[in-house]
């Protein structure tokens, strides 16, 4: 449903079962403003329990596709529907989604615990809850997100973690039907941004409501989400699970972001089960190729570093490149070779296991060399 | 007489720490000048500002009906005379009296004229900002004036009906500035936060918004209240055979000397004032945002620059 | 952050509804008398009544030889004042901002407090210290720096020029404060770094990056200077006499309305000149301090 792309949801829904009803769909909804097109024919659909994340670089739609879905933008095409009904037009109070923004938003003139009974405040005026119950989903809320603590304490005296908790309890205690994130740990130190990952995945768990999650960081996508998607220039490249994603990217963008490709000019040789690339002459075979490849048409030979091994003897045709070692860096657990293919020139990184790394320095001759199912073909735009 | 070369390098680098030393001593010196300098020179401020009103509450209790020295000795009864003279207490009820009634008035009308210009934007938006500024800029002697022949030409009657009236419009425009500047400077993820936990848009202004704009509506309630009460140049003209305090104040020292009279009920005034905008001062300062309060006197000049 | 301004349609009707009232008021309170005004200033008018339509009244003005002379003494007060005061704000602001450190808010809190004070107590305050037999005097003469009391403290210009700046300067010093304030003090120790003595850092630095601050107290201070009349009324006899006051006279002492608010026309369109010129000038000086 992505623009000339297919996702893969069929094949990705793993977790999230295909036969439940989407809790939120997204359907051609686009977004402009002025000249440019932010969000452009975006579809999608998100399953109950369903950790889901947008990952894309700065200005690529997904925080504005989110503030769609919040209520904060209205689309200039498209429609949104929450639990099957039109939300297009209702505005964010009467939605049943809540936000975690990127500053917090914390109302400074409140508690903690003014701050998280706010919305289950809201729902008692209008009369959605019973009296007492405010004080237990408070107690609730602050208790998931472990917090409780430090209820009665301001905004400003609690640290840049602490209140993104808080920011969390305050949206979940509005038991909303999805909850969205945008870019939540951006603010974080990397230590308290990989400890808030595997809480706020365990907290998805337990709580089991649907996560839209929105960052520019692919290793928290990966780490966190039952699917990606990837978004560029207001359109998504690719949705489907983390290790699709990775190991057969849809695009070359898709490739490039999400962790570091090696991409081959080449030319598709052939297809199917008989995926084979030409480069240089040798023609070379892939494991899988990505949907946009034609026969003959230019395309991309992906190679992720950790997938190639460099040795001494050349070997069997069609899973090898002769090439010539530049550099060498220790990396800690790895070392990084920098070599450039023989002949044509394209340079290609190899990231081998320090205990298995072999002694090339710059200058030396070797083959690179990979199990064929790794290698990747990707359309040449 | 022969020196070794350790000598004479011995010699060298003992004249160069001398050397360091003395200019250190210098530096000390003169930051020292420097602080001195500078210690007088606020002092001179201080003394030029508050010097001659501690002057004249000193005279409040002198025993003469000269102003000058030497002290005669210690009284209090210039105090009884001010407060019992008719024309001072009736003075001060009028001033205080305006003051309190265009008080809420001005805040009202400077938090719509506010929010109205920083929240829409719309063609004749600047205009709409000048228009309320420009009562800060015109000189009050003019505002006066015309005010004046323009409740004449009208023919309503001079009163402290009018003096009111061009009180508030002389002191909403300052409110505006201050809840502009506050509200320009408020963060939009609060209110969609708001929103988006379920609250209404009125809900929204009044939980989320209002609250922060407390320590900024304080403080402009506490400058339209003393602005009203200390003016005189617009007073003057729209008061027709009223009398306000500055008015007061203004007649008896035309026609008179100085009069021990004057300082006592202006020492009394003063007091107040003081000890009024103190007591403001130390309750805003104990809110959250009381912050903002304190950073007022630069959101005049900040707003005059938009 | 800033917070967002809703565009678009149907902006306009909701700001409305927020600036009717507001708006009016100030259409009616402001607009109307600024209208009058000139509308007067316009007409013929005697003891008998109005008549119809001339420019006597600023015929009137502009021929006499006394009425300018006056407008040139109140230009000298007001620019000897605006002038003493940055003098003395300037270095005030400075100090101010980078050298007092714990003391600021108490200072800026004097500072802003002795404009509470009623400006006409003010005005009085001065007004027995610089008499003959006030205390200057006084203190002077026991000092023995002089032998014969100094007239010329009271009821003259020199003393309009005293309570003046007095008056207004926590209206100069506050906005040059605040723009040195927003000043990055590592500008400063880098220019010291690199060489530069207090006169050239002066020169080159403190007082461009200023200059939004100073062109600000100018708008505020300097144009309602010109109209000042409460002042030269109480302490600058016949020799301190300024335009505010002949308009004061002109209205509610001779009623000639139409020379008076003639007057108060012209006034009216210097201070709008001299607006325009500062705000001018604050926004140039804003563009080259952000250029350097």
């Amino acid at each position: 449903m992505g623009i000339g792309r297919p996702t893969r949801d069929g094949e990705g829904e793993g977790r999230a079962t295909a036969e439940l009803e989407p809790v939120v769909e997204i359907l051609e909804v686009t977004k402009r403003f002025g000249e440019v097109v932010a969000v452009d024919r975006v579809s999608f659909s998100i399953a109950p329990g369903e950790f889901f994340s947008l990952l894309g670089p700065s200005g690529c739609g997904k925080t504005t596709t989110l503030r769609i879905l919040a209520g904060f933008e209205r689309p200039d095409a498209g429609r949104v529907l929450i639990d099957g009904r039109d939300a297009s037009v209702l505005p964010p109070h009467r939605r049943d989604t809540n936000m975690v923004f990127q500053s917090y938003a914390l109302f400074p003139h409140m508690t903690v615990r003014e701050n998280v009974a706010f919305g289950p405040r809201r729902k008692e005026r209008r009369r959605l809850l019973a009296r007492g119950e405010v004080d237990r989903i408070v107690r609730e809320a602050l208790a998931t997100v472990r917090m409780e603590a430090f209820a009665d304490r301001y905004p400003r005296e609690l640290s840049g973690g602490q209140q993104q908790r808080v920011a969390l309890a305050r949206a979940l205690a509005n038991r909303p039907r999805v909850l969205l994130l945008d870019e939540p740990l951006g603010a974080l130190d990397l230590k308290l941004r990989q400890e808030m990952q595997f809480e706020l995945k365990r907290i998805q768990r337990e709580v089991g409501i649907s996560f839209v999650y929105v960052t520019h960081d692919q290793g928290e996508a990966l780490t966190m989400s039952d699917r990606v998607a990837v978004m560029n220039a207001g359109r998504i490249e690719h949705l489907g699970p983390p290790e699709e994603v990775y190991e057969r990217p849809a695009t070359a963008f898709v490739a490039g972001f999400i962790g570091s490709a090696n991409l081959l000019p080449c030319r598709v040789a052939g297809l199917g089960s008989e995926a084979a690339a030409e480069l240089d002459g040798r023609r070379l075979r892939a494991g899988a190729h990505a949907p946009g490849c034609r026969a003959g048409a230019d395309a991309l030979l992906m190679l992720r570093p950790e997938h190639l091994r460099l040795v001494a003897e050349e070997p069997s045709p069609g899973c090898g490149l002769p090439v010539r070692v530049l550099d060498r860096t220790f990396q800690g657990p790895e070392v990084r070779f920098q070599t450039a293919v023989e002949g044509s020139g394209p340079e290609l990184v190899v990231l081998a296991p320090a205990v298995e790394a072999p002694a090339l320095g710059p200058g030396d001759r070797a083959w690179a060399t990979w199990r064929p199912e790794r290698a990747y073909l990707l359309p040449r735009d | 007489m022969a020196r070794s070369v350790a000598d004479v390098q011995g010699g060298l680098s003992s004249r160069l720490a001398a050397r360091a030393q003395a200019a250190a001593a210098d530096a000390r010196l003169r930051d020292a000048l420097a602080a001195l300098l500078r210690g007088a020179f606020l002092a001179a401020v201080l003394l030029l500002l508050y010097g001659p009103l501690a002057i004249l509450v000193v005279f409040a209790f002198n025993d003469s009906i000269i102003i000058a020295l030497p002290f005669r000795g210690f009284t209090l009864r210039w105090f009884g005379e001010a407060l019992g003279n008719p024309l001072v207490r009736e003075s001060l009820r009028n001033s205080l009296g305006v003051a309190a009634a265009i008080t809420p008035v001005s805040l009202v009308l400077g938090t719509l004229a506010a929010f109205g210009v920083t929240r829409f934007r719309f063609r004749a938006r600047g205009a709409v900002a000048g228009l309320v500024a420009a009562p800060l800029v015109v000189p009050w002697l003019l505002i006066g004036v015309g005010a004046l022949l323009f409740f004449n030409r009208l023919h309503v009657p001079l009163s402290l009906r009018t003096v009111g009236a061009m009180h508030v419009v002389s002191t909403f425009p300052l409110v505006a500035a201050i809840v502009s500047a506050r509200l320009v400077r408020f963060d939009p993820a609060l209110e969609e936060a708001g929103l988006d936990l379920g609250a209404s848009p009125w809900e929204v202004l009044r939980l989320v918004v209002f609250p922060q704009l407390a320590p900024a509506l304080a403080a402009a309630a506490i400058f339209a209240f003393s602005w009203s009460f200390n003016n005189f140049e617009i007073s003057f003209f729209t008061a027709g055979f009223e009398l306000t305090f500055p008015i007061w104040v203004f007649s008896t020292l035309r026609h008179a000397q100085n009069l021990p009279v004057v300082n006592a009920i202006s020492t009394l005034v003063s007091a107040v004032q003081v000890l009024a905008v103190y007591a403001a001062w130390r309750i805003v300062r104990g809110r959250p945002g009381a912050r903002r309060a304190a950073q007022v006197p630069e959101a005049i000049p900040e707003l005059i620059q938009r | 952050m800033r917070a967002r301004a809703a565009p678009g349609r149907g902006a306009g009707a909701r700001a409305a509804g927020f600036l009717a009232a507001p708006v009016g008021v100030l259409a009616l309170l402001f607009v109307g008398p600024i209208a009058i005004l000139l509308l007067m200033s316009f007409l013929r008018m005697s003891i008998a009544g109005s008549g119809g339509f001339t420019l006597d009244n600023y015929g009137a003005i502009l021929r006499d030889p006394l009425y300018l002379r006056i407008l040139a003494r109140t230009g000298a007060i007001a620019t000897v004042a605006m002038l003493a005061m940055l003098a003395l704000s300037i270095p005030l602001g400075y100090v101010l901002a980078f050298r007092v450190g714990r003391l600021e808010l108490p200072l800026l809190l004097a500072l802003v407090l002795s404009d509470e004070l009623n400006p006409l107590i003010r005005i009085y305050s001065w007004r027995m210290l610089l008499g003959r037999n006030g205390l200057v005097n006084s203190a002077l003469l026991a000092l023995g720096v002089i032998h014969r009391p100094i007239d010329a403290l009271l009821f003259s210009s020199v003393a309009v020029v005293i309570v003046l700046s007095v008056s207004w300067v926590p209206y100069v010093a506050i906005p040059i404060y605040a723009s040195m304030k927003a000043i990055d003090p590592n500008v400063l120790e880098a220019a010291r770094d690199l060489g530069a003595g207090f006169g050239t850092v002066l020169r080159r630095i403190l007082l461009p990056l200023a200059a939004p601050g100073i062109f600000v107290s100018l708008i505020l201070v300097y144009i309602p200077l010109f109209a000042e009349f409460a002042t030269p009324a109480l302490v600058g006899g016949t020799s301190g006499y300024m335009i505010g006051n002949v308009i004061q006279e002109q209205i509610l002492e001779v009623g000639n309305w139409g020379v008076g608010s003639a007057m108060s026309f012209l006034l009216l369109l210097l201070s709008g000149v001299l607006a325009a010129v500062s705000y001018r000038l604050s926004r140039l000086s804003r563009i080259e301090a952000v250029r350097a």
